[in-house]
């Protein structure tokens, strides 16, 4: 959510949601949608120290 | 009723706390960081709200550094058994309430070392140096609280913290009598672990705490199981806040603590302390012009005080007393208070004393009305035995 916020502030659109289980994420976990531009959003996380544990493209898996 | 046990907990919460639970009963009734529905969503995204205000309070780096507890004890049992393996040795002072006093005991038993600083009330220079000169090759902690929960005693604890720091050690502290009232900032003194009760001087409910750290990574946990994320995994997530909060969050609680923080940020920390503080000085000053009183510290003030002060009658053991202020609608505390050092500290080990403690809604009305009450005790304890 702190990351979410994040890129709110900055207005990139974007919501939490609970994401499928695959190998990488040991599933249970929340990812943050990004329908926009997601490179940009990747950007503004990791320049806050925010960690990325994956990206996965909706519908698609990884 | 003339509530005075605010350092127990504070009484009355604020309207806005208990609709705050209230409401969270009703609109976040799903259980918070476990599934993707709307309402378990709203629910975490209030967590968070508490989490982000908290941080804030405090000065911590982010709320992603606030862990929610049952209440201060928990998360002092967090730090010191997560920190603290055999050979370690930890600095406590001589004024720990047993939340602090008997995880280090358990911990003794297994290898731990400490040392109990003497506090010198009103001369942190030497409170300081008795913090220094307990420092050992091996000392891995520094631990102590931030005012005593029974003499109000103020620890120069920004000091204890540059100190610590000198000799690249962490410090905790013990909030649990200073949260909302005592400025506590993180970033700028470099605590590294503040345990808080959420349910005193924050005016949220009764089962609500914190610990607030930016190395919760690097604790070893007290307490394992579900947390929603990476359930796939044996381990328990090394990722804060997580790696401290397995099972079912106390939702309503947190809700109403964010309420209460709210609260204590609206009407100022420190106008809260002062108006504390006067309350405080006022009986202060009707107890010393009474016979028969047995007073310990100095007329508090906030500079070496947080308001709290306890007392004795004499020839009266504190519960009889306290019993007797109950029978005229006046709530105290009496006894040890958990702290049996704390008393041993002012030879009030046998007797116990008596405390008292106001809150933001406590009145000069209600001061006034507590030292009638003792002078009717006084009269009522120097009238003809049976």
């Amino acid at each position: 959510m702190k990351g979410r916020n994040l890129l709110e502030k900055r207005g990139i659109q974007c919501s939490v949601e609970r994401i499928p289980r695959s190998a990488e994420n040991h599933g249970c976990g929340y990812g943050i949608y990004v329908p926009g531009d997601p490179d940009a959003a990747e950007r503004v996380l990791r320049l806050a120290g925010i960690p990325l544990l994956g990206r996965e493209e909706r519908g698609v898996g990884r | 009723m003339i509530y005075l046990d605010n350092a127990a907990t504070t009484y009355p919460k604020p309207a806005s706390v208990r609709r705050a639970v209230a409401d969270a009963l009703v609109r976040y009734g799903a259980n918070p960081g476990r599934a993707g529905h709307s309402m378990s969503l709203a629910a975490s995204e209030e967590i968070f709200r508490c989490r982000s205000a908290a941080a804030d309070f405090f000065h911590a780096p982010g709320p992603e550094c606030v862990a929610f507890t049952l209440n201060c004890t928990n998360a002092v049992n967090y730090v010191l058994k997560g920190l603290l393996k055999p050979g370690d040795h930890v600095v406590i002072s001589c004024l720990e309430h047993n939340a602090v006093y008997r995880p280090v005991h358990a911990l003794a038993r297994r290898g731990v070392e400490f040392t109990e600083a003497r506090v010198f009330p009103g001369d942190n220079d030497r409170t300081v140096d008795a913090f220094r000169q307990a420092i050992r090759s091996n000392t891995r902690l520094i631990f102590c609280t931030h005012a005593s929960n029974v003499w109000g005693i103020r620890l120069p604890v920004e000091r204890i913290a540059a100190l610590a720091h000198e000799y690249r050690i962490p410090i905790g502290l013990d909030c649990a009598q200073s949260a909302g009232i005592l400025p506590v900032d993180m970033a700028g003194s470099g605590f590294d672990y503040l345990c808080i009760a959420g349910h005193k001087g924050l005016y949220g409910p009764m089962g609500t705490g914190m610990l607030i750290t930016p190395n919760g990574a690097g604790l070893e946990t007290v307490i394992q199981g579900g947390t929603g994320t990476e359930s796939a995994l044996a381990e328990q997530p090394a990722g804060m806040p997580e790696r401290l909060e397995s099972g079912t969050q106390n939702m309503p609680g947190i809700a109403g603590l964010r309420a209460g923080i709210e609260f204590v940020r609206r009407r100022g920390p420190q106008v809260i302390a002062r108006h504390e503080t006067a309350l405080l000085r006022r009986i202060y000053r009707g107890l010393s012009s009474l016979p028969g009183i047995v007073l310990y510290t100095p007329e508090p003030d906030l500079r070496h005080f947080a308001p709290v002060l306890s007392f004795n009658v004499a020839g009266l053991p504190s519960e009889t007393a306290a019993r007797g202020l109950n029978e005229q609608g006046v709530a105290v505390r009496a006894g040890l208070h958990c702290a049996p050092t704390a008393h041993r500290f002012m030879g009030t080990l046998e007797t116990g004393a008596v405390r008292v403690c106001p809150s933001a809604f406590t009145t000069e009305a209600d001061a006034d009305g507590f030292l009638r009450a003792v002078k009717r005790l006084l009269r009522k304890n120097s009238g003809p035995k049976d």
